[in-house]
């Protein structure tokens, strides 16, 4: 079935053509062709029950029933046909039976046939169409000036009826007015007579006006009535089929389509008519509707696998933050789309019943299994890192076989570093696990109505993943890296990061200092910044680095001041923190949570508050140049004393060529 | 006490074809009421009923076993509501089901009921035809009878004027 056509269906449902008319059912031909045979008794029976719009259909077919029904012997089937309307008001004296049903049931001129004529004067009992309006009625300055005898005539109004077109215009009838002039000349002589004849014209006219009082509101209550009959014809009909509708078992269906596209049903063409629903309409119907329900059917499965897919994914969140504030902070740990993707995940998600995994205690084994699928995440995506690493040792060794094993290894080298597909900045691992932009919900999910891309969405997130140069190994970055660590005195084929961050080692970039005024503060690094710092440099093909240690005294002067910038709010991530001792994510000044939680005064950074795992690296710090009371000496450092701690599988041999030889470019540089 | 055996009556139809029925249920029939009023006297003969056959009777019989026990409208009701009343052309169900036959077969229990003298179900005919008649315009009618329009095009101009009695003109 074509999607655009069914969603056509159900947003913009074809207009109904008319509100107010009703579909004319095909006239099977002489499907009464027996009737012009039945005794006159029987016909006489069957047209007392027609309505007299239909009788006076009737005497327009034929010449053989037009004289049957004009005749006078026909008056009772008129008279019992006006009484099936039974707000129709009196027949007026002057008017036959068949007359007074035309001027109410027929839209034709009364003086030329005219059809379509909607102006009725009831005042004058005809319905005239404008050409002979113009001829035979006028305004009461026209009529008195047209009838002499009427000119100067007080009281004209009084005399004569008025009436009101459809246009708006009052007229009186020319004929009436020369009627009236005639009796006036012929009882002139007579005052007495002329002055009874006045006093019984008014209270005709009198009358007349009541009477057409009584004709307008008819006509007005009349369309009123017609208008609810077609409703109410209208409603039983949707009821009909709404009925049908429910015992196929649509009932959801047609409630979520009152709710939400009211008008999709009801006003479908098919089914906004005036006409009763027969057996054979609706199984001529039956499929056209049966198709857009299986449409709405089919959205509403999905409305409700999305509803249940987003409380069970708010469980598997909850569920999961309760394991990470039970873990270590900076813990690296998986993500809810990474566990919502694991089948056994899905299978719970995406369970069609809606009274399973609905609350937190159906996720119970799910809960107890969570440390085993982020020890499981753990490894896999350890794996994936891994095989980004350049081979550790040489095509053809013959412990090839285990160099998975030993890249893994690798990964906690302080040299490893991975470039992200959205920032610039080196990611090294293990943030590179957490790394916000590795979860970004990519273009094309969208369109895309798998579960998968479901659970995506809905968590606008997507699993860890190394696919679509989402990570890459960064080649660059682990040059710079083999340079600041070897700055720092230790083996970059072997150093972990974890060894770089116990050293604490502070830099200077030396060239970048000479270049600054003399007075001017020089910026001193950490060894994560000078890996940054280096990038840049080599990026923008400046002269070499050339580094400095920063001597101990001069490390406790930096690591104070960046204590200070994060306590101050100058470092960009210092509005993003998390107290140590309650978990809080501190967004404010640091210095008020630690005042008023923990009656710490001067809070310290990694004692006090950490940054998040995967906040960038912090800038430069300011060493003040000269006239500062710092030692002027760095002093020696003791290299054994800062030996990695990272001890590689002895079997494993880590080559420094795999990853660039460092020494080389250095001297190259 | 046992309650008094119902009386069997037989007719027969103009193609001889008889039926034996309860009295109550061929008394929905005012004609046939009538007759048996008429006859004092218990009679095994078959009542003839030569305008009426056997397919139809069955047809009335079947709405008169449905509809038996009902009153039947008395002369001075049918006359006032005849005087003051709208007629309705609403069908119950039931009739509506019933009366859902061909064209012949309709127009044969509009005979045979207006023959037999059962007001309802001559009304259900009528209401039945009336209402195939409703809503329609003249082509339409010409169509359904089965009839050919025999007006001129002036004649068909002249006539929407012409509202009098054809005696009075």
């Amino acid at each position: 079935m074509n999607k655009t056509n069914k969603r056509r269906k159900l947003n913009s449902p074809q207009k109904p053509a008319s509100r107010t008319t009703t579909r004319r059912a095909p006239v099977a031909r002489g499907q009464l062709g027996m009737l012009p045979e039945m005794p006159l008794d029987v016909l006489y029976e069957i047209f007392s029950l027609l309505p007299p719009e239909s009788l006076i259909a009737l005497t327009r077919t034929t010449k053989a029933l037009r004289n049957m029904l004009m005749s006078r012997s026909a008056i009772t089937i008129w008279k019992n046909c006006l009484r099936n309307d039974p707000d129709l008001p009196p027949k007026p004296e002057n008017l036959t039976e068949p007359a007074f049903a035309n001027l109410f049931f027929s839209d034709h001129c009364s003086f030329c046939a005219a059809s379509e004529t909607k102006n009725v004067l009831w005042v004058f009992n005809v319905r005239c169409c404008n050409p002979c309006m113009k001829n035979r009625f006028a305004n009461v300055r026209a009529i008195r000036n047209k009838v002499n005898v009427l000119r100067s005539l007080n009281g004209l109004e009084s005399l004569l009826c008025l009436s009101v077109t459809n246009d708006g215009l009052q007229v009186m009838s020319f004929e009436e007015a020369h009627s009236l002039a005639e009796r006036i000349k012929s009882l002139d002589e007579d005052t007495t007579a002329l002055d009874l004849f006045y006093t019984e014209t008014k209270l005709v006219v009198k009358d007349r006006y009541q009477y057409a009082l009584v004709c307008s509101r008819y006509t007005l209550a009349r369309e009123r009535r017609d208008l609810q009959a077609l409703e109410e014809l209208r409603i039983k009909r949707r009821e009909s089929i709404y009925e049908y509708l429910t015992d196929m078992g649509y009932k959801g269906e047609l409630q979520y389509l009152s709710e939400t596209h009211s008008t999709v049903l009801s006003e479908h063409p098919s089914v906004y008519l005036a006409k009763e629903l027969t057996e054979k309409a609706w199984e001529t119907l039956r499929p056209v509707l049966v198709e857009i329900l299986e449409d709405v059917r089919e959205k509403l499965e999905k409305k409700y696998k999305k509803a249940l897919l987003k409380t069970r994914l708010s469980i598997i969140i909850d569920l999961l933050g309760d394991y990470r504030n039970s873990q270590p902070l900076n813990s690296v740990l998986p993500r809810a789309p990474d566990l919502a993707v694991l089948p056994q995940t899905m299978t719970m998600l995406f369970d069609k019943s809606r009274e399973r995994y609905i609350e937190h205690d159906h996720f119970a084994e799910f809960q107890t299994s969570i440390p085993q699928m982020c020890a499981t995440w753990r490894e896999t995506n350890d794996q994936a890192l891994a095989a980004l690493l350049p081979a550790p040792l040489p095509s053809g060794s013959s412990r090839g076989s285990r160099n998975a094993a030993a890249n893994v290894q690798h990964l906690a080298l302080a040299t490893t570093y991975f470039k992200c597909g959205d920032c610039r900045e080196p990611i090294s691992y293990p943030r590179i696990l957490v790394h916000a932009c590795t979860y970004n919900l990519r273009h094309g999910y969208r369109n895309r109505e798998d579960d998968i891309a479901l659970i995506f969405e809905k968590l606008k997130a997507e699993s860890w993943s190394t696919t679509g140069n989402r990570v890459k190994f960064y080649q660059d970055a682990q040059i710079a890296a083999s340079v600041v660590v070897s700055v720092c005195e230790f083996d970059p084929q072997t150093t972990t990061s974890a060894a770089m961050d116990e050293a604490q080692s502070w830099l200077e970039c030396t060239g970048c200092s000479v270049a600054k005024k003399s007075k001017k503060p020089k910026n001193v690094y950490t060894w994560r910044s000078a890996i940054v710092h280096e990038l840049e440099h080599r990026a923008a093909g400046n002269k070499p680095t050339s580094w400095r240690s920063l001597h101990s005294e001069e490390v406790e002067f930096v690591t104070e001041e960046l204590n200070e910038a994060y306590i101050d709010g100058k470092e960009k991530s210092s509005e993003n923190v998390t107290c140590i001792h309650c978990r809080q994510t501190v967004t404010g000044p640091l210095l008020w949570h630690y005042e008023q939680n923990h009656n710490i005064d001067s809070p310290m950074k990694d004692i006090d508050f950490c940054c998040g795992l995967d906040d960038p690296v912090s800038g430069p710090v300011d060493l003040p140049s000269s006239g500062h009371a710092l030692p002027s000496k760095a002093p020696q450092r003791n290299t054994n004393a800062r030996s990695a701690p990272f001890e590689p599988d002895s079997d494993v041999e880590i080559v420094a060529e795999g990853h660039g030889n460092v020494i080389e470019i250095l001297d190259s540089d | 006490m046992a309650a008094p055996a119902t009386q069997q009556i037989k007719i027969r139809c103009n193609d001889e074809k008889e039926f034996t029925v309860d009295r109550d249920v061929l008394e929905r029939s005012v004609l046939i009421k009538n007759m048996l009023e008429d006859v004092t006297e218990q009679q095994d003969a078959p009542i003839p009923l030569p305008n009426v056959s056997g397919p139809v009777m069955a047809k009335v019989l079947e709405y008169c076993t449905h509809h038996r026990g009902e009153p039947l409208p008395s002369a001075d009701t049918e006359q006032s509501q005849d005087e003051t009343r709208k007629r309705t052309t609403d069908i119950s169900e039931w009739d509506q089901k019933f009366i859902t036959v061909d064209q012949e077969m309709l127009f044969e229990i509009i005979l045979a009921a207006n023959y037999l003298d059962i007001k309802s179900l001559l009304d259900v005919g009528c209401k039945t035809v009336a209402n195939m008649i409703k809503g329609k315009t003249p082509e339409e009618i010409r169509k359904l009878f089965n009839i050919v329009n025999d007006f001129t095009p002036e004649e068909e101009a002249q006539i929407k004027k012409e509202n009098e009695w054809a005696e009075d003109r």
